[in-house]
């Protein structure tokens, strides 16, 4: 029997019923099923050995609070396979796709869509904020459009308990990050300046994209270090929406992406009250 | 946005002057200019007069051979960059502090000249040693051209002093080449965003060593500017803390400060006005509420009229109080639109003077009211997002 065959799987998880493989990454492989309590879920093995502090962090982080626009974690345990001991996790599943495919193929979005994107983003941050902890890997690939239209944070796996021990090197060159939407501050690993700042530099990226349909940063790189250099250093064209007659939203993405974290927002909570004000004035305008 | 008064020679009189028609300023004492007893008592002078005193240490560069600072105890005997003991100096320095009763405690800070790690670590040590200081401390910056010009080094600044437990900043910003005027508005539009960002962060911040072209930094939310006599206490020459070279004193000229026109023009330049009968549209306008150059407008042709440097410093700082005053405003957007506004009148009231052959030479500010334009609309471009919010 392969390990992760199926009909393994089944034998293993007697709540579980209709599992089917979505995806294989780096640290899990992902699977769809049907939960007699939950019903719609997906089951996550970690097959990454060696990562396992990091995924059990992430259990911890998302399994103790119960934050907004982030699945739910049912079940977590460990299962053996051929005696070695592996982490599953039993999750929420969310229908829809996640935004790198929606950007590839519908390229930009509209600007109401964005501006759901970024509240529902912003109150995630907010909760997180209030916990102590920076989700350090915003980007298109760990964002869930669900088909409602609304938008949901995955994959905490490189997240910081700022209460916690760190898991990265204090002396490492690089902390971990996604090159074209971590924060200056983040890969840099000046971790005494990693908080909330870092995740909103994130959502200011992944907003610009989704309006000008271009990660500036990553747009003509020359490899990771070209992305890295201009994450610090490029002055990005500025946006212009239609729509946003005053230029408060270009404004705001704008302070979002402040090279220094000292230039950002001092704090998720207070981006969204500014947040606020700006999206019911667009609406308003809209209307 | 406030005016204190930056010491430097001769500025006894003028604060004896100048304090009571600028109630609760605060004045920043100069070991350079001051022995320790004249320090404790023009200190409870300036209180009695109802003013603020702050004390700066002036230990930009430890290895200074000024007599006057090197005679002072809290001066470093044996300077070394990595062992200099604040641990021992500090203690100096706040008991100095507490017999002129300052306000704050002014941390040493040294001079800058290219940002490293070394720099940024002996102002920790400076901040850690500070914390036996139970009150007001404020931080010295004092940053060379070369950082000003760096927007990366001044970032990696302002993200070391979020971690530093210090009440505000005390900047020192040395002008390129030295100049009294600065002509690069990169430069200007670094600073006002440097100061903006050490505001956000919630500290007081007080530019020393200013003259009127930092009036701009209202817009960047800080709470003074200081300025004083001589050209070497309105822009920050680190060379004024060595044994002054007998060659390099230069011979002194007296300026008339006007105020709408952000230029200073010399008395010989006014008589070129009252022979052309346009001296009374220099004359300064009523809110800056300066009669110390009234003199110069009373119908004598102005150099007959005994206006002397001493009238010539309080009036320019006279008039530069008043300016802070009016310049401080209640929004982000107010505050940009008043500077915008005040460049604009000056440009208009210079091309008058030229038109009638009155200059300001060297002091004319005509070249520099696009650089500051160009600056604060850089920053404005740059942070006016968050300023607006944040105000």
């Amino acid at each position: 029997m392969n390990m992760f065959s199926v009909d393994f799987l089944h034998s293993h998880f007697k709540n579980l019923r209709d599992i089917r493989e979505l995806k294989t990454g780096g640290q899990k492989i992902v699977y769809d099923a049907f939960h007699k309590t939950f019903n719609d879920v997906v089951l996550k093995i970690v097959i990454n050995a060696g990562g396992e502090a990091r995924i059990l962090r992430e259990i911890a982080i998302v399994k103790e609070n119960n934050f907004p626009n982030v699945p739910v974690i049912f079940e977590y345990g460990e299962i053996e396979i051929n005696n070695k001991s592996v982490i599953y996790i039993i999750e929420q599943k969310i229908t829809g796709i996640d935004l790198r495919n929606k950007l590839q193929s519908q390229h930009e979005f509209e600007l109401l869509d964005v501006l759901r994107f970024i509240d529902s983003l912003l109150n995630t941050v907010v909760k997180l904020e209030e916990q102590g902890i920076v989700h350090r890997d915003i980007k298109p690939d760990n964002i869930l459009c669900d088909d409602h239209g609304e938008f949901w944070l995955i994959d905490f796996g490189i997240a910081r308990d700022l209460n916690d021990v760190s898991l990265t090197a204090t002396n490492a060159n690089f902390g971990p990050h996604s090159p074209g939407y971590a924060a200056p501050e983040q890969f840099r690993n000046m971790k005494r300046q990693i908080d909330s700042r870092a995740d909103l530099f994130s959502i200011g990226v992944v907003a610009y994209e989704m309006l000008n349909g271009e990660n500036p940063f990553i747009k003509g790189a020359r490899g990771v270090i070209d992305v890295l250099l201009k994450s610090e250093t490029l002055v990005e064209d500025p946006l212009v929406i239609a729509g946003d007659i005053h230029g408060d939203l270009s404004g705001f993405i704008q302070t979002l992406m402040q090279k220094n974290h000292t230039y950002r927002p001092p704090s998720a909570k207070i981006a969204q009250a500014w947040f606020k004000e700006v999206s019911t004035a667009i609406k308003k305008e809209i209307q | 946005m406030n005016l204190y008064l930056q010491f430097g020679y001769g500025m006894m009189g003028h604060c004896r002057e100048l304090l009571p028609e600028m109630p609760g300023s605060c004045v920043i004492l100069s070991p350079r200019d001051l022995k320790e007893n004249q320090i404790e008592k023009f200190a409870g002078e300036i209180r009695n007069a109802g003013g603020r005193t702050l004390l700066d240490p002036q230990l930009y560069a430890p290895r200074c051979d000024h007599r006057q600072l090197t005679n002072h105890s809290y001066w470093p005997k044996n300077y070394s960059t990595v062992s200099t003991n604040y641990d021992v100096l500090l203690p100096e320095l706040i008991a100095l502090n507490k017999k002129a009763r300052t306000d704050a405690l002014i941390l040493p800070g040294l001079y800058c000249d290219r940002l490293n790690v070394t720099w940024l670590n002996l102002h920790d040590d400076i901040v850690k040693a500070a914390q036996v200081y139970s009150g007001e401390k404020i931080g010295t910056l004092c940053l060379s051209a070369e950082v000003l010009r760096s927007q990366s080094q001044l970032d990696e600044i302002l993200s070391r002093a979020e971690e530093w437990d210090l009440n505000g900043y005390y900047v020192i910003a040395a002008h390129p080449d030295g100049e009294y005027l600065v002509d690069d508005p990169i430069w200007l539009a670094n600073l006002l965003a440097f100061c903006a960002g050490l505001k956000l962060q919630g500290k007081s911040v007080v530019l020393g060593y200013a003259n009127h072209q930092m009036l701009c930094c209202a817009c960047a939310g800080i709470d003074a500017i200081a300025s004083g006599t001589f050209m070497n206490v309105r822009s920050f020459m680190l060379d004024k803390f060595f044994t002054p070279d007998p060659d390099d004193i230069k011979r002194k000229r007296t300026w008339y400060y006007c105020p709408q026109a952000l230029t200073e023009i010399k008395p010989e330049f006014l008589d070129v006005a009252f022979k052309r009968s346009v001296l009374k549209s220099f004359a300064p306008l009523p809110e800056y509420q300066s009669s110390y150059a009234s003199m110069l407008f009373s119908g004598a042709i102005p150099t007959t009229t005994g206006y002397s440097e001493k009238f010539s410093f309080r009036h320019y700082l006279r008039c530069l109080h008043s300016q802070c005053e009016l310049a401080t405003k209640s929004s982000f957007i107010d505050s940009i639109a008043f500077q915008k506004q005040t460049l604009s009148d000056a440009r208009k009231v210079i091309k008058f003077a030229h038109k009638h052959g009155v200059r300001g030479q060297k002091r004319d500010f005509e070249d520099y009211i696009d650089v500051n334009l160009s600056a604060i609309e850089t920053f404005e471009a740059d942070k006016g997002f968050l300023l607006k919010r944040m105000w």
